[in-house]
């Protein structure tokens, strides 16, 4: 099923925005979600600077500080919606799962 | 020590990414680092060494950027904390290497990397195989023209066919690499909306037509050589060929120059724009100001200048049939040119004669002929066709036919055809392995049956 930009948000995305809930420079957010991950979401540095620079444009995320070449950056109220929406559909699907699997279990 | 250097010929496709990588892989393991990715790639020489290359797309990135720009320096970054260091970059396709065995890919997610080789690809690839489709259609239907309105002389002539073959060949080609690329876009978008990867290209269709392109440029200078070859023919066109190859490698120049120096993007295209007009326009000028002095014709002969002031060349060819055999006297104040010309290809070969009168007021007709013998029965049928078909010229804004051939009697000739028109009192012979034009350009004589049993004498014996 084709996944419109930002209806959903991938694994990758959701990571990303979850990791700018705190101001993080983008050149660490690779290593941040790695640790929240426990390794099992890895962000390409490619993909990285390609969703960084799609949120910065639709507002999800905004520039907190510029050290040189580092940027830093976080959330904005945008962003954290999305995020919430996002979790609110993750939680959809787990309930529909616990409901549905169960039923299919008492038979 | 000087660093030792390789330079190899870039044979892939720009948006093979996996096949150059996999290249760049094999060439580090025998010791050579990329380091200048172009046409031609340079490599210096390493301690020899598993390393994994990446190719990636930025389309932020132009061929025009004097250096990298803040966002790509800012890629660079984080791929250099994901441990990948860039090997080299060519305008938007950067090429990164690790040295570590199993690093993060540099994409990780499929629509990002679709998006990207699709926006580089369009603006690079894409633009540049339109425009030079465009330009090998056009110049493969002048060349097509040519073939139908003067069978014999683009059969015979090794440039006209080779160009011909060349540009209809070029323009397959490039249709293919087009819509492999159009198909792959389409089949991958599919798959990454389904949740799968990136598909894999044909690398070995993709070098095999490469391969075509550089057998089909080497048949394009054989071409060019082998109509310069004979004496009859001037240089001229090796003179067009190196001016134009010149402008390319002074373009080049140019360009890297103007990116050493440039301070932005718009100074450095709008500079570059500017250096190729002015080239255009110098080669241009250039070739009509050789075309004017005469340094680009043949250079036998002697200049002539008749009382009006024209100002042509007077050749001394030996000619197998002249003015004098058929009964007319020619003397030195007609200031005659007797001029040979020979072409032949495997196809067909063309021996055309003419000999003409420059002085002004002289009496005499103009008298030219052809033999053009084709082995091939259908090729000489096709040409008998189309060459006995009336000649249409564009007369400013309309058409005009040139006359129209109606059949004569063979017999005299000893032709198994013959045709007339008015026209320039031409005829047009059919024998079996051979077509032949003859034209006698008079306002008041015709060939007599003597004059046709002195052609005929002669026209079957030339070779």
């Amino acid at each position: 099923m084709a996944r419109g930009k930002f209806k959903t948000l991938t694994e990758q995305m959701y990571y990303i925005l979850l990791c700018l809930c705190s101001e993080c420079c983008g050149v660490d957010v690779m290593e941040r979600v790695r640790g929240m991950t426990g390794g099992r979401v890895l962000i390409g540095p490619g993909t990285l600077y390609s969703l960084l620079e799609s949120f910065l444009t639709e507002g999800f995320i905004r520039e907190t500080r510029v050290e040189g070449r580092r940027k830093s950056y976080i959330i904005t109220p945008s962003g954290r919606e999305m995020l919430a929406a996002e979790r609110e559909r993750l939680q959809t699907q787990l309930r529909d799962f616990e409901i549905n699997y169960r039923e299919e279990e008492g038979k | 020590m000087k660093e030792k250097k390789t330079r190899r010929m870039m044979l892939y496709q720009l948006n093979d990414g996996e096949a150059i990588a996999a290249y760049l892989e094999k060439m580090a393991r025998k010791g050579w680092l990329l380091e200048k990715f172009n046409n031609i790639l340079t490599f210096r020489q390493i301690e020899p060494g598993e390393y994994k290359f990446a190719v990636t797309y930025f389309p932020e990135g132009s061929v025009f950027d004097p250096a990298p720009t803040e966002g790509q320096e800012t890629y660079i970054d984080y791929c250099r904390a994901a441990g990948w260091e860039l090997a080299a970059v060519r305008g938007p396709i950067q090429i990164f290497y690790s040295e570590g065995s199993d690093p993060i890919p540099i994409e990780t997610d499929e629509a990002q990397k679709l998006a990207a080789a699709r926006a580089v690809m369009n603006k690079t690839m894409v633009l540049a195989y339109v425009l030079l489709l465009i330009s090998f259609l056009l110049n493969g239907h002048n060349w097509l023209d040519d073939l139908l309105t003067n069978p014999l002389y683009t059969l015979s002539s090794p440039l006209s066919l080779t160009m011909l073959v060349c540009c209809w060949a070029l323009v397959v080609i490039l249709g293919f690499f087009l819509i492999d690329h159009w198909v792959w876009c389409a089949r991958s978008k599919r798959s990454v909306e389904n949740g799968g990867a990136c598909l894999p290209v044909s690398t070995k269709s993709r070098l095999a037509a490469t391969y075509c392109i550089f057998a089909l440029t080497a048949l394009m200078l054989v071409g060019i050589l082998a109509q310069t070859a004979d004496k009859s023919e001037s240089p001229g066109i090796i003179w067009i060929l190196v001016g134009t190859l010149a402008m390319y490698a002074l373009a080049f120049y140019a360009l890297s120059l103007l990116r050493k120096h440039g301070r932005s993007r718009g100074a450095v295209k709008w500079g570059f724009v500017a250096v190729m007009i002015a080239l255009v326009a110098a080669l241009g000028y250039g070739s009509v100001r050789l075309v004017e002095s005469g340094a680009l014709q043949r250079k036998s002969g002697e200049t002539y200048t008749d009382s009006r002031g024209h100002t042509t060349r007077i050749f001394r060819d030996e000619l197998p049939v002249t003015l004098e055999d058929l009964g007319y006297t020619v003397t030195p104040d007609d200031h005659c040119s007797y001029r040979e010309r020979i072409q032949s290809t495997p196809l067909a070969a063309i021996r055309s004669y003419e000999q003409s009168p420059h002085a002004v007021g002289s009496r005499l007709p103009l008298l030219s002929y052809s033999v053009t013998v084709i082995k091939w029965d259908a090729l000489r049928e096709f040409c008998w066709d189309k060459a006995s078909k009336p000649e249409v010229v564009r007369l400013g804004g309309y058409y005009a036919t040139l006359g129209e051939y109606v059949d004569t009697d063979p017999a005299p000739w000893g032709a198994e055809e013959a045709k007339f028109k008015d026209f320039g009192s031409t005829y047009l012979l059919l024998y079996p392995d051979r077509i032949v034009t003859v034209r006698l350009e008079s306002n008041r004589d015709e060939l007599t049956a003597e004059g046709i049993a002195t052609f005929t004498q002669f026209l079957m014996n030339i070779e």
